[in-house]
């Protein structure tokens, strides 16, 4: 009777994952980290996962796949098989272990070295629960602490997911999972010391767009056994500009022997690393936490994003340039980590007493609210934030013979100027006899582009200029109209755009005059549409002054959005004479 | 062997003349203008073939390459070359750079990297070579040189067990060899010493090269030559660059039907189909009740097709020509399309039908010279009639067909024991795709959109508005709708949307989806009209209507064109106008017809609400290119009628 008993129950819960709409539900993950005493550790991750649908069994959960370097590390798989809905066990046959090339270790020599080990379920059908348990484990010395930074929420719910680390007494464990509030279990037994974590029934992630561990849409591991995040990034730094090769000197005198001003050079040196060294998509933990010498970049053309980094910090220091590099976390400030919880290293330099702060990836500056960068050489920390976005925008616009003559005038907050000496064509779009002038945490660009006019069944609607920039871009008229977590923007917004239009005696206008004014919990909107005499005069304005919007707030911001890409407000309808 | 590399170096030295000429095909990269605006120039390009008389042969590849740019540096700083170890062995012979000043370095060519190549789907353990030949400066040239052997090809040692490089039609050669490049090609030479026994047919397509047959000791050297090759200019949605680009094709088997009573006997020999116990119960499960051959048909190649996932492992020797048998594939529940047709074959025997396997190339033509331009597997099933169909479970998961007609206009060659000749799949009717949606709109005064629409469809177009429901995850089904109608504008408010009971259920019947929605400010407004497009020709599922994002400002075409499918797309709206408003233009009616597509479609206004009809249908999937025209002024005529409409007071 128990076992009918116990039957039902497992019944009913299966059927309550299958209501509620999962693909698929992890009856069981374990995670265990273990510092030995000899250095070396032991990494085991176990799960139980039963598959509900097609789209799990298909695209989603078919395959397992584990990164690891075979010259320091090696796989035991403990276990792995497929029970079939109808109890029937399938192991996994010995040609379903396939080890090939980590794909973002392609086209990058030094790295060739590095495996993914592919598991291939096989047995897969509805109902189906894949069991695979395996450990890592690596050598003394390769691996210098714990160092853990997991995200925890899978695409599917988890009913019973257990975390432990384990190390000696003596050494410091510093362990938290970010958004909950669950504090570890401690334990000491025979010279070890264990944080352990059990959390039951963690819902799957999110697919609304921009959930992070920054949004608190994302449950987050961080441990660590080094002492401070201090001492890890300590490992880091004794590896930057180690080798003093002079190659890197000569480089970058060469980059900016016919530049004469700081800016012109750091523009030089930026744009080398971005567009002249490859980047290899490794994260440090899966090179061990390695940076090669700069002078490998150079003679090889491509690196880690660490690596570029490094090279970066490497060139503007040897251009004169007062440069430092910092390591930018997307996570609270107030968390010790080790280095698996860096996002990237970024480069800060100073120039016209205005800092910047550069990223070896792209000519476009690093800003996130809400993250923060820790000095590397200094301890220093600071938040990172470019502040407001700001677009200030004015057209004189006149249509005449068929054509719109659009003169403009538009300054851009630094977080949209890209640091590159191209800064005029990106913010004009090309545009012809254009000039830009850039004064403290602005660029202001003035130029002159032309449209046709389109004539339909004797009318001509006029779409008002725009920018390339702005919060239009960002896609979120295309959210769904609900969120269940927050969304957190780039930086809070400020858009202003205002239009003087004229029209020839052939057009009549037939656009109202009206003003639209939406002020709600989030922002403010403005537009109105004036006639003054022989000119229309638009005023369109947004300012969304909350950096993250909750889900209580959601709406209001949709509110603003919509509204602010709406076609009545962005067009002119004339009647032809 | 070493006095073997030399001797075949020599030979192809001579035949080239790449030692002497490296310097002036160097010059015409400076006396031709056309090549100064290019990152590289590919200044030689060889491969030289030695055949055996079992049909593996010996690659030998000589490539020079002049970078012009840094970016053509970046591009070039690591060579890398796929090759398959179960049937080919390949290394760097030598690799050297030319410094502009002339000086040139020898790099160590053991130090190639050999390895696994990065894979997803398919586990078969490809390999791939790499030499890291690092930063490289505008002005240099990299050589190097490449040894492979295989089915194709013949490593020049004679002491090695060269069993696995045997092709497994022994005795045979074939070659595929593209001529075209994506970047400028000094010189392209393709040549092939065949031993006296064999006879090669061979055929060079869609342009011209310069070509030789010379005897040597009583082997027949074939040598194909092209000068001064460009990038392929592409035409948007063009189709493959197999049937449009130069090419060569070679093979020494003589027909089709040899290639077809192979491919049945090295199954058959495997032993691939064999059946099996809880196969046989499961099919017998599945065709309970089932009364007609087709139901039985279809019902197996449905279950195949979504239980049997895509997800390749191999089987070792015998793996890329070789169906993995019943138990392999019953047990795994997964394999590439070769074993999933080869689960239906199975399948299909178990329920005591005749049926074997067919090889196929999906995305461009296969020619009539019988080499083996295959890509993918298929299964054909013998009817009580005695003719065979085709059947493919790999494209037809959650769709109701049973040969997906996305694959209609393709060759395929069953491997069947009377042996067969290449066959092609036909056209689809565009109604066996039909997309239909019927809206009913009412315009208010201040450019709000009330209304409903109604969208269904069938086989392709089916699956396509099918796969939120049968590929997403269900927590987000609802979100793809309301983005439906976001992308007709961001003010769009679903109100409520209806996809039946269990939309996943393919085998239901045609997909039917009725959204109820209010879309306030979606017209312009005016002083006394306003401006609007009809909702149901304004981004509406846009993304099963592939056409209305082809580019028709193209006026002539010089290759052939795709589409997804051959459709019909019936469109109805009527919206009912504010009161005192009229339609501005006069009755718009527009009707192209043609071989390729037809169109008709018409708006007027009919009492006080616009009406909209429109009626496209595309015939093909795989058009020529003077289908241009008629496909062409079908889709315009399509847009045109989505042009804004202007009603007044």
């Amino acid at each position: 009777m128990r076992h009918i008993y116990i039957a039902f129950i497992g019944l009913l819960l299966t059927w309550t994952a299958v209501a509620k709409g999962y693909e698929a539900e992890f009856k069981q993950i374990t995670k265990s980290w273990t510092l030995h005493a000899d250095g070396g550790q032991e990494y085991r991750h176990s799960k139980e996962l039963t598959i509900y649908t097609h789209t799990a069994m298909n695209s989603t959960y078919g395959e397992s796949f584990i990164t690891y370097n075979p010259n320091h590390q090696k796989i035991v798989i403990h276990s792995a098989y497929t029970k079939q809905k109808d109890g029937n066990i399938i192991q996994t046959p010995e040609n379903a272990f396939v080890e090939v090339l980590p794909r973002n270790a392609a086209k990058a020599p030094d790295y060739n070295h590095l495996k993914e080990l592919v598991i291939v379920h096989t047995g897969l059908d509805l109902g189906s629960t894949i069991y695979l348990d395996y450990s890592i484990i690596t050598e003394p010395g390769y691996l210098k602490e714990i160092d853990i930074c997991q995200s925890l929420n899978e695409l599917s719910p988890v009913k019973d997911y257990r975390l432990r680390i384990s190390l000696p007494e003596g050494k410091p464990l510093e362990s938290q999972i970010i958004n909950s509030s669950l504090k570890p279990k401690t334990s000491t037994s025979q010279g070890i010391k264990t944080h352990s974590y059990q959390l039951n029934n963690l819902a799957p992630r999110s697919f609304e767009p921009g959930t992070t561990v920054l949004s608190g849409g994302v449950q987050q591991l961080i441990a660590t056994s080094y002492k401070s995040t201090s001492d890890a990034l300590a490992t880091l730094e004794s590896q930057f500009g180690r080798t003093r090769d002079l190659r890197v000197n000569q480089l970058a005198n060469q980059l900016t022997a016919t530049h004469d001003t700081n800016r012109e050079k750091a523009y030089a040196l930026l744009d080398y690393v971005v567009n002249q060294v490859e980047t290899t998509p490794l994260t440090l933990e899966d090179v061990g936490f390695r940076i090669r010498p700069e002078v490998s970049l150079i003679t090889n053309g491509y690196g880690t994003e660490a690596e570029k980094a490094a090279l970066l910090y490497g060139l503007l220091k040897a251009g004169g340039l007062d440069a430092e590099i910092w390591a930018y976390y997307l996570k609270p400030i107030s968390v010790q980590s080790g280095l698996t919880a860096i996002d990237k290293l970024i480069v800060a330099i100073s120039l016209d007493g205005e800092e910047y702060l550069l990223s070896p990836t792209s000519l476009m500056p690093v800003h996130y609210t809400g993250a923060y960068a820790l000095n590397m050489q200094d301890g220093e920390t600071k938040q990172i934030s470019t502040g407001l976005s700001r677009i200030a925008y004015s057209a004189d616009i006149k249509l005449t013979e068929g054509k719109a003559n659009e003169q403009i005038k538009a300054s851009f907050s630094s977080g949209f100027i890209p640091f590159s000496a191209n800064v005029l064509s990106v913010l004009t779009g090309g545009a012809k006899e254009a000039t830009s002038k850039q004064e403290k945490g602005q660029t202001t660009v003035d130029y002159s582009q032309g449209s046709t006019l389109q004539s339909n069944d004797g009318y001509t609607l006029y779409r008002l200029p725009d920018t390339s920039l702005g919060i239009t871009q960002q896609g979120y008229q295309k959210y769904n109209s609900t969120r269940q977590g927050n969304l957190v923007l780039s930086a809070p917004i400020s858009e202003q755009y205002s239009y003087s239009v004229k029209w020839d005696d052939n057009l009549e206008l037939r656009t109202a005059d009206f003003t639209k004014e939406i002020k709600n919990k989030v922002g403010v909107l403005l537009v109105s549409f004036h006639t003054e005499g022989d000119k229309i005069i638009i005023q369109r304005s947004i300012e969304i002054n909350q950096p993250i919007i909750t889900p209580t707030m959601y709406a209001d911001f949709k509110q603003l959005i919509t509204a602010w890409v709406s076609d009545q407000n962005k067009h002119l309808l004339f009647k032809e004479k | 062997m070493k006095k073997a590399i030399v001797s075949t170096l020599l030979l192809f030295i001579c035949f080239t003349g790449i030692g002497q000429n490296l310097s002036k095909l160097l010059q015409q990269t400076v006396d031709c203008k056309a090549y100064e605006k290019h990152d590289y120039v590919i200044l030689y390009d060889s491969t030289h073939v030695q055949v055996k008389p079992t049909g593996s042969g010996s690659f030998y590849i000589l490539k020079s390459i002049k970078i012009q740019t840094p970016k053509g540096a970046l591009a070039n700083r690591v060579i890398t070359y796929d090759y398959d170890p179960l049937t080919a062995f390949a290394r760097f012979q030598s690799v050297q750079i030319q410094k502009a000043d002339g000086d040139i370095i020898r790099l160590d060519e053991s130090k190639g990297l050999d390895y696994a190549t990065p894979a997803r789907m398919i586990y078969w353990g490809a390999r791939q070579i790499m030499f890291d030949v690092g930063r490289l400066e505008p002005g240099d040239i990299i050589t190097y040189e490449i040894d492979k052997k295989g089915f194709t090809y013949a490593l020049l040692n004679d002491t090695d067990d060269d069993s696995r490089f045997i092709p497994p039609m022994q005795g045979q050669f074939y070659d595929i060899v593209p001529f075209w490049s994506s970047a400028p090609t000094v010189r392209k030479v393709h040549s092939v010493t065949m031993p006296p026994q064999k006879e090669l047919q061979f055929q060079f397509y869609q342009g011209e090269c310069s070509s030789s047959l010379r005897f040597d000791n009583g082997n027949k050297i074939y040598t194909f030559a092209k000068d001064d090759i460009m990038p392929f200019k592409r035409e948007s949605n063009m189709v493959d660059l197999f049937d449009a680009a130069p090419k060569l094709m070679m093979s020494t088997t003589p027909n089709w039907e040899e290639k077809s009573l192979w491919f049945h006997k090295v199954n058959e020999d495997y032993g691939s189909f064999a059946p099996l116990d809880e196969a046989q119960k499961k099919v017998d499960e599945l065709i309970k009740g089932k009364k007609t051959e087709m139901e039985k048909i279809a019902v197996l190649t449905h279950w195949v097709a979504d239980n049997i996932r895509y997800s390749g492992i191999s089987m070792g020797k015998g793996e890329g020509y070789t169906l993995h048998n019943t138990k392999m594939n019953y047990t795994d529940r997964c394999g590439v399309c070769k074993d999933i047709a080869g689960m239906l074959v199975s399948f299909l025997r178990m329920a005591g039908f005749e049926a074997y396997p067919a090889m196929t190339m999906a995305g461009s033509r296969i020619e009539k010279i019988p080499a083996d331009h295959f890509n993918h597997c298929v299964t054909v099933v013998k009817l009580s009639d005695g003719t065979y169909i085709p059947l493919d479970p790999t494209w037809v998961p959650f769709t109701r067909e049973l040969w997906s007609s996305a694959e209609q206009q393709q060759n395929y060659l069953p491997g069947i024991p009377e042996g067969s000749d290449l066959l092609e799949t036909p056209l689809s009717p565009a109604d066996d795709h039909y997309i239909r949606i019927k809206a009913s709109n009412r315009l208010e005064a201040n450019g709000t959109l009330k209304g409903r629409f109604t969208i269904s469809a069938e086989g392709q177009s089916d699956r396509r508005i099918r796969n939120i429901f049968t590929l997403g995850f269900q927590s987000e089904w609802k979100k793809h709708l309301e983005s439906q109608l976001l992308n007709v504008s961001p003010n769009a408010r679903l109100v409520s949307v209806d996809y039946g009971k269990d939309p996943k259920n393919y085998q239901a019947g045609p997909i039917q989806i009725t959204f109820n929605y209010i879309i306030p400010n979606y017209a312009i407004v005016g002083k006394d009209e306003m401006l609007l497009k009809p909702l149901t020709m304004n981004n509406l599922y846009s993304q099963i209507r592939s056409y209305l994002n082809m580019d028709t400002s193209l006026e002539k075409r010089a290759y052939g064109f795709k589409d997804a499918c051959s459709r019909a797309v019936t469109i109805d709206e009527e919206i009912v106008l504010p009161a005192g408003y009229h339609l501005l233009s006069e009755e718009i009616e527009l009707e192209q017809d043609s071989e390729a597509a037809q169109f008709t479609g018409h708006i007027c206004q009919t009492d006080n609400r616009i009406v909209l009809h429109h009626e496209l249908r595309l015939n093909k999937r795989v058009y020529e290119a003077e289908d241009w025209e008629g496909f062409r002024d079908a889709v315009n005529a399509s847009k045109e009628l989505g042009e804004p409409l202007i009603i007044q007071k």
